[in-house]
């Protein structure tokens, strides 16, 4: 089993189109973006679109035992297992001194959940908080946490100065 | 049929830092000694994106290492485990309620998970179990941010009587880490007051073999060892955003070999990596990876660069764990220098998929892309587009010609031109031929310039003004009767003004088209396809030939002199005089009369319509209920004829109906 061709197509500014063969007969996929596992399927293609200043980091593997190299995520996935008596359970993150509602994820039976936050800033420690929404209505107790990304830095927005007379370049 | 405890789990690893033997303690950084914690230290993450309902998985050994392990439901109430890069292991079975150890295949003892089955629903599925290396665990401690050291303590419970007992770092952490075992002392090990302050006492090991580190040796079941892990960090510290901590341990249980690891990750920090680099390529992209050719805690950086050179120069940033941003359009430059010194601009690529053809009515339509990626260096897209255009047949040249029209571009990945010129401006029939260019602008001193791309293929379309030809009708009421409609309706004496002020004028009417210069008629145009004996140009002025030039105006009937003595039209082609009218001596004067050349036809509805090439006068033909071109002159002053040339006595033979 291999991946025998993988290749990234630009679809505009921040979408790309991966598309990839395989050598086995009846391949299974497993889509990797940023190191996360996000898809396993018999679809030879999957539409990746990026957050501004996000670089482009997938991987696809035809067998499950291929995992792909480590690298620098700039996003969390935060999983968590089902709580007795939830009916929804809210994602917050700290965000510019207040605590803002993220996401809602409804309790459905699975025997697990997660949700995958935004592109984070490099190298800073962000809290978060997961709870759950009982089917009483009142709200249960909350896990919070402190975690961060070390991404890599964004790159810079300068401009080029050059100058005849000294012969140099200026970045600023 | 394993159970917690047992076999490859016979050797378990606690938190330290509670408050009692076996409490509740879950800090990862408040385990700095004292009691064990009622909390495994777990080595991996698992993530479980498509969970299976009913089963919880709350350890996974750190042997396993990491990848995708898979568990598969085999029947209603087995479960079995496959660990990464591993064979399936025996099927396991769980009542609901129970904590199980799920074991790898064959050899693979070592690589188990411990699972609870939380439902009595069956069992069924199978899910890809991702286990991940950790951030900041026990085994992997804070993040450091300078030389220094970082201890943490875990406990070894042994679930189940083992022997010979042995604990070591991996080869990849030699020199880094060290390890000591404690024996507790009422349960209890010493505590550290921070994770900085070194326990005391205790004899640190940097064995990277199993013969070279500690040797726990045996130990009964339920006993407990103290384990500290010590981080240490020396000044001239290489910094990364990822530092693996493996700990091997290995013990006989039950006459049975096994080996397990303890795993976690940190980050070493160092705040003087954080720059600005800039890197400068000569001809070529530089190598991002390699030693900055200028850099910077914060800007501005200078860089002197040599002339006659192309710099690709790129700016980057750099984190406090030595990581480099990627480039953008915003941090990439290329500055080409002349051999003077002074700066030069290379040209953007050409349009692509260039199309140019007619459109409505007189105008022309120039369709192309330009794709901005493909540019090899990014700084030298485009931002504008730029046309050549003539209309007299000459091939546009961009450099002496001037920009007929220039479109910004919108800065999208994909730019597509769609120009179409103003309606009016050209003739039928007229040649327009163009060269469509890129170009980007560039700032010199004050100085906005501009460098195009260097295409000259040309494209040409020929200006159209005129749809097809009118459509014959029929029209019923549904399927059940027919109407008549009629045929189109010829013009009905229509007049058209050459000089109304002076009368004259074009008079049009089914199957006839008359020249007036006010009571005098120069000729009637006649024609009616059945009727080819009757069809021609009637006139009562005598026709001749000769020489005919000069320029006219842009009218097709040029009133040249209007006064009692002298009273001159001029039939002109596109500005250029080919026939002479003499009312005043009722004469006809064309350059050229050929009977054999063929009229140059168009579809207009107006009496006289001027093509680029050719004057045509139009009437309408009663065989056909349409109007067609009669007669039509050449630039070169040939005078074609649909039909013949009548010469009559009198104005009434001229428009006779018979």
């Amino acid at each position: 089993m291999a991946i025998t061709a993988f290749t990234a197509t630009r679809l505009g500014p921040t979408t790309w189109r991966m598309d990839a063969t395989s050598s086995e007969t009846t391949p299974t996929y497993y889509w990797y973006v940023g190191g996360v596992l996000v898809e396993t399927s018999s679809r030879p293609w999957k539409i990746v679109d990026l957050a501004a200043g996000e670089s482009l980091w997938v991987e696809v593997f035809d067998d499950s035992s291929s995992t792909p190299v480590p690298g620098n995520a700039g996003r969390l996935i935060i999983d968590w297992g089902p709580v007795s008596g939830a009916s929804v359970y809210r994602v917050y993150e700290y965000y510019d001194s207040a605590w803002t509602l993220r996401a809602e994820v409804p309790e459905t039976g699975l025997g697990q959940y997660e949700y995958q936050t935004r592109y984070l800033e490099n190298d800073t420690d962000i809290q978060w908080r997961v709870v759950a929404y009982g089917t009483n209505g009142i709200l249960g107790t909350v896990r919070q946490f402190t975690a961060k990304c070390v991404r890599g830095p964004d790159a810079p927005e300068v401009t080029y100065t050059y100058s005849v007379v000294t012969g140099k370049v200026t970045v600023s | 049929m394993a159970s917690t405890g047992t076999v490859g789990d016979a050797v378990q690893v606690y938190l330290s830092g509670a408050l009692a033997n076996n409490a509740y303690q879950s800090d990862v950084d408040a385990a700095l000694g004292g009691y064990r914690s009622s909390v495994r230290a777990s080595s991996l993450t698992m993530r479980r994106p498509s969970a299976l309902p009913g089963l919880t998985v709350t350890h996974a050994s750190g042997a396993n290492g990491t990848g995708n392990g898979v568990l598969t439901c085999q029947s209603a109430s087995t479960v079995s485990w496959t660990p990464p890069n591993g064979t399936v292991g025996t099927a396991v079975t769980i009542a609901n309620g129970e904590t199980k150890l799920l074991i790898g295949g064959g050899t693979e003892i070592n690589k188990w998970v411990v699972v609870t089955r939380t439902s009595a629903t069956d069992l069924a599925g199978v899910e890809v179990v991702q286990l991940l290396d950790t951030f900041n665990n026990v085994f992997g401690p804070s993040d450091f941010s300078a030389a220094g050291f970082k201890y943490r303590a875990v406990f070894l419970r042994f679930a189940s009587a083992v022997t010979a007992c042995h604990v070591w770092l991996d080869s990849a952490n030699d020199g880094v880490r060290a390890l000591a075992a404690e024996t507790p002392v009422s349960n209890a090990i010493q505590t550290i007051a921070s994770e900085s302050a070194a326990p005391t006492g205790v004899s640190w090991d940097m064995g990277t073999t199993e013969g070279t580190g500690i040797d726990i040796g045996t130990q009964s079941a339920g006993a407990i060892v103290g384990l500290w892990i010590r981080h240490a960090l020396g000044s001239g510290y290489t910094a990364s955003a990822h530092v693996d901590t493996i700990i091997h341990y290995s013990y006989t249980c039950a006459a049975v070999d096994y080996a397990g690891q303890l795993r976690g990750k940190c980050r070493y920090a160092d705040s003087a990596l954080e720059l600005y680099l800039l890197f400068a390529g000569d001809g070529a992209e530089p190598d991002l990876t390699g030693t900055a050719d200028a850099s910077a805690a914060a800007l501005p950086i200078e860089l002197a660069l040599a002339a006659d050179h192309d710099w690709w120069l790129r700016t980057i940033t750099q984190d406090a764990y030595g990581l480099r941003s990627h480039t953008n359009d915003a941090s990439n430059r290329v500055i080409r220098l002349a051999a003077d010194g002074t700066q030069e601009e290379d040209p953007p690529s050409a349009p692509s998929i260039v199309t140019m053809s007619a459109y409505t009515a007189g105008e022309v339509r120039v369709q192309a892309a330009y794709y901005p990626l493909l540019e090899t260096v990014s700084a030298d897209k485009a931002t504008s587009w730029v046309l050549y255009l003539t209309d007299d047949g000459s091939t546009p040249d961009p450099a002496v010609d001037d920009a007929y029209d220039t479109k910004s571009m919108g800065g999208g990945d994909a730019e597509l031109l769609d120009y179409t010129t103003a309606q009016g401006t050209w003739l039928e029939d007229q040649v327009i031929k163009c060269i469509p260019r890129t170009r980007r602008s560039y700032i010199v001193g004050e100085e906005t310039l501009y460098v195009e791309s260097t295409n000259s293929t040309v494209y040409s379309a020929t200006v159209e003004y005129f749809g097809p030809a009118r459509p014959s009708i029929v029209v019923t009421h549904d399927g059940w009767y027919g109407q008549d409609v009629g045929i189109q309706a010829a013009p009905d004496d229509e007049v058209t003004y050459v000089d109304e002020t002076n009368n004259i004028y074009w008079l049009m009417k089914g199957g006839q088209t008359q020249l007036w210069a006010d009571t005098v008629l120069v000729f009637s145009l006649k024609r009616d396809s059945s009727r080819p004996s009757w069809s021609g140009l009637y006139t009562t002025f005598a026709v001749d030939d000769g020489a005919i030039s000069g320029a006219g105006t842009t009218d097709p009937i040029e009133v040249a002199s209007w006064t009692g003595g002298d009273k001159t039209l001029y039939i002109t082609v596109n500005g250029a005089r080919v026939a002479k009218i003499d009312v005043t001596n009722l004469t006809i004067t064309f350059n050229t009369i050929d009977g054999a050349a063929s009229v140059s036809s168009t579809l207009s509805e107006s009496p006289i319509w001027r093509k680029y090439a050719h004057t045509c006068i139009q009437v309408w033909d009663l065989g056909n209920d349409t109007v067609v071109t009669g007669a039509s002159l050449t630039s070169a002053g040939v005078l074609a004829l649909a039909d013949k040339l009548v010469g009559c006595n009198t104005e009434g033979e001229c428009t006779s109906e018979t």
